[in-house]
């Protein structure tokens, strides 16, 4: 009688699951990782001012960007550890709380400002803008980035 | 949850690299298990009961808010 532990699929799926949730690059894509987004976010301020207004060049500098960044957000620590893996699942936590709070927030705070200066104005006009998909994007793995970093700081000064 | 760590720790004269290095984790996460910021997995809690041969009911006792 065959006494080996079969996995079920539930669990097979499961183990494929934590794979995923578990993968992380190696240390120094980190450092490469915000960098790169670093100059491509330099390259998109210079492009604003000095370059054509080509969209497909800023979407795709963009699109490269957010990928560094997450890049960075996926790499290892120096050191490895369950600790770090706690703080970088609250930081996520953060992350994720923070970029709703903004998301909400800011299209409120525009529309509230815009409704100040149109009284002063008298245009009667306010308009209530999104925020779009790639600045959400963006401040969510900046939150989580800079969490993480915080965090890891709280615990050395302890 | 407390923990009696640093004074395991004191008691072989270990700093708290040594101990770090010597069960695979960082400075900073023996910091925190010995702050009670953190606490530690069974996996590095039994690690520990095993360095300094205490058991791990020893080495960490609950409090009445646990």
């Amino acid at each position: 009688m065959n006494l080996e532990k079969q996995s079920t699929p539930c669990e097979e799926e499961h183990n494929r699951l934590m794979k995923i949730i578990n993968f992380r690059f190696p240390h120094q894509y980190k450092r490469i990782g915000i960098l790169a987004a670093l100059s491509i976010l330099g390259f998109l301020v210079f492009y604003k001012f000095y370059g054509s207004n080509e969209l497909l060049v800023k979407d795709l500098c963009r699109t490269v960007m957010l990928l560094l960044l997450l890049l960075a957000s996926l790499s290892k620590d120096a050191v490895e550890d369950e600790y770090i893996k706690h703080i970088r699942s609250q930081s996520y936590i953060l992350a994720f709380v923070g970029a709703t709070v903004y998301s909400i927030c800011l299209p409120l705070l525009s529309f509230f400002m815009d409704l100040l200066i149109t009284k002063v104005q008298g245009d009667g006009s306010a308009s209530f803008q999104e925020v779009s998909a790639f600045e959400v994007m963006f401040m969510l793995i900046c939150f989580q980035l800079l969490a993480f970093e915080t965090l890891k700081r709280f615990s050395r000064a302890q | 949850m407390r923990n009696r760590i640093k004074v395991e720790r004191a008691e072989l004269d270990l700093t708290q690299e040594d101990l770090a290095n010597k069960i695979g984790v960082s400075r900073q996460t023996i910091s925190s298990i010995e702050k009670n910021r953190y606490v530690p997995s069974t996996i590095l809690a039994l690690k520990l009961s095993a360095l300094f041969q205490k058991t791990v009911n020893e080495l960490f006792f609950l409090e009445e808010s646990d």
